[in-house]
């Protein structure tokens, strides 16, 4: 993981003079579906992102997570063509994201505050929005008729958009994300708003389609970011202060965290256990963290040998998870 | 895609999108009512210059030399009245007709955010272009339907011959659409500054009365250039029989829209959405 150097990790140093694509693409930008190099974006005296750089791998699932004023909306928009970085380079797929022509088709957009147009019907504003992106009319029709199908929206299709529920909306605006065949899909708050079964169907939706477009969502669901993820980056007062995969921000295969309740707690048995780098226990929580050494021994393992010695030591366990959790994680980095 | 082809799009979308709208249909009565109104107006008064044997097509003349000039007077004598009406009422209401029309072509999907919809799919110049060239579609058509229900009640009442009312009818509305052009380009050109409709209909209306001023003020100041800011000044032009004073008008309006397109465009390229 790479924590606070991060953004020096990527990319010259801010006002180095960058090339433009598509001219920079070296290996590393063929791989990435997603670049940012030492950007910032100012509004007027306010610098929301500040000298921000950062690589998303083609065909990940990746999570831009912070606080509220961290610069991921901001990043965000930046990202979707919506606004100019002030300095530094953004390249989208190897281009510019304004770079309408060559990014046509390829780049979807779930917008976290656009209000749907409300005197189109469900219907047309698919179809219109499938056309845009060089569909034939039939291909359109039958391309967002799918997509509707897919947030189970099939008996939408005539309603005007002013109709809908906030949950309607959100799964329309998903629909019209993942029209065609996209590579990158991005995705701003995808579940704000919805009540827990259409979260959970949402969740779905995006993890059926991971591994087939490059995700990128913004969140303030840490849960959410978590279990759908493979990476993620940390924002905070417009800063990168740390990005990686979610088990090297979450350390999930460093530590193992085990939650006793009172009884027998065998903490010296658990340390003479042969991976254990360190063991830490908080009386008060009945928290019991193993840091090990992942050369050693893979988390699965630390649990089970672990739990094998409290077991037999009679204790009672209440809870176990690899690492601290991503929330957590955020909490200690942000200071939130 | 090529830019004409997403302008294309968007048109096809704002029309059906306009028909659909609650202020499509509130426009479109009050053009109807109005275009009613005017037609029995000028038919009745036309049914008395008939009825009292008095000559229309020189009242008509005399009234077409104090509004235009003698050359265009000329022309004009002897189109139906109702017609001669049509036109000088859709001239002169054009400005506030626009205004109302487009004042929130942009404005309104920038304050919900809904033109981000459109900006990831297509060029922001053609969405541009595409807004104004929506606008002066719709008021094309909705001045062409005003006129059509005028003309119709004119034939109807029996105070306007078929052929001439149409034939004239229809060359006056293909001459007035240069202003129509130049009035959209204004009212989607401030429409793309605000984020809020009702401000950008304010930024309309004050940007029509400042025009309109400075018609004033080049006509009783007798400074002939500032008149030519005032994009209704040039449908003396656009009407006279003379093809230079045609080819004037008609660069004057196409200038003023250019300008407008063009600065509206650029500026919609670089602005934070």
């Amino acid at each position: 993981m790479n924590e606070t150097q991060a953004s020096d990790a990527i990319g010259p140093a801010p006002g180095a003079s960058i090339p433009r694509s598509p001219e920079n693409s070296g290996p590393e930008s063929r791989d990435s579906a997603v670049q940012l190099r030492a950007v910032t974006k100012r509004f007027d005296l306010k610098v929301a992102v500040n000298a921000v750089s950062l690589r998303i791998p083609r065909g990940s699932c990746f999570g831009l997570i912070g606080p509220n004023g961290a610069g991921k909306t901001t990043t965000f928009s930046m990202l979707a063509g919506y606004i100019r970085p002030t300095e530094g380079t953004v390249d989208v797929l190897g281009h510019n994201p304004q770079a309408i022509e060559q990014l046509r088709g390829c780049v979807g957009v779930l917008p976290q505050d656009a209000i749907l147009p409300p005197n189109d019907t469900v219907g047309d504003f698919l179809v219109h929005m499938a056309r845009l992106q060089q569909m034939p009319k039939e291909k359109a029709i039958e391309h967002a008729r799918a997509g509707l199908a897919e947030v189970e929206g099939n008996d939408w299709w005539t309603l005007k958009c002013s109709a809908l529920s906030h949950g309607m909306a959100k799964r329309v605006g998903i629909a019209q994300a993942f029209l065609g065949t996209p590579e990158l899909v991005l995705l701003d708050e995808p579940t704000a708003g919805l009540d827990p079964k259409i979260a959970y169907e949402v969740r779905q939706l995006i993890r059926a389609r991971k591994g087939r477009y490059t995700l990128v969502i913004s969140s303030h669901n840490m849960h959410e970011l978590e279990e759908l993820c493979d990476g993620a980056a940390i924002l905070d007062l417009g800063r990168l202060v740390a990005h990686g995969s979610m088990s090297e921000l979450t350390a999930s295969s460093q530590e193992v965290h085990i939650m006793v309740a009172p009884g027998p707690r065998p903490i010296d048995a658990i340390r003479a256990l042969p991976f254990a780098k360190r063991v830490e226990f908080d009386e008060g929580s009945g928290e019991l963290i193993v840091f090990f050494d992942p050369a050693q021994a893979d988390a699965e393992r630390v649990i089970g040998e672990s739990l094998w010695v409290l077991l037999n030591a009679q204790a009672r366990i209440s809870g176990v998870s690899k690492g601290k959790g991503l929330e957590q994680r955020v909490m200690e980095l942000t200071g939130s | 895609m090529n830019p004409m082809q997403e302008v294309g799009h968007l048109v096809g979308r704002e029309l059906r999108r306009s028909v659909r709208s609650a202020k499509g249909l509130v426009l479109f009565i009050l053009c109807a009512m109005g275009a009613a109104g005017t037609a029995m107006l000028i038919s009745a008064s036309e049914k008395a210059l008939k009825d009292g044997h008095l000559d229309a097509s020189g009242a008509q003349k005399q009234f077409l030399e104090g509004v235009y000039d003698a050359a265009v007077a000329g022309r004009l004598a002897n189109v139906p009245g109702i017609v001669i009406w049509m036109l000088i009422g859709t001239v002169a209401l054009a400005p506030g007709f626009v205004a109302l029309l487009g004042f929130d072509a942009v404005s309104a999907e920038l304050q919900f955010r809904s033109v981000r919809y459109w900006t990831v799919r297509m060029r922001r110049g053609s969405y541009f272009v595409g807004k104004v060239v929506s606008v002066f579609v719709l008021a094309g058509a909705a001045t062409l339907i005003a006129q059509v229900l005028g003309w119709g009640i004119a034939i109807g009442r029996g105070v306007a011959p078929f052929g001439d009312t149409v034939g004239w009818g229809l060359v006056l509305w293909v001459t007035i659409l240069p202003i129509l052009l130049a009035w959209c380009a204004l009212s989607v050109f401030l429409s793309s500054l605000v984020r809020t409709p009702i401000l950008a209909l304010l930024f309309n209306f004050g940007a029509n009365f400042l025009l309109w001023m400075c018609w004033l003020v080049g006509k009783l100041a007798t400074q002939p250039w500032i008149r030519w800011v005032y994009p209704n000044h040039v449908d003396a032009y656009l009407l006279s029989p003379s093809s230079e004073n045609v080819a004037l008008g008609l660069v004057a309006n196409l200038v003023f829209a250019a300008v407008f397109t063009i600065a509206g465009t650029f500026i919609f390229q670089q602005r934070d959405l």
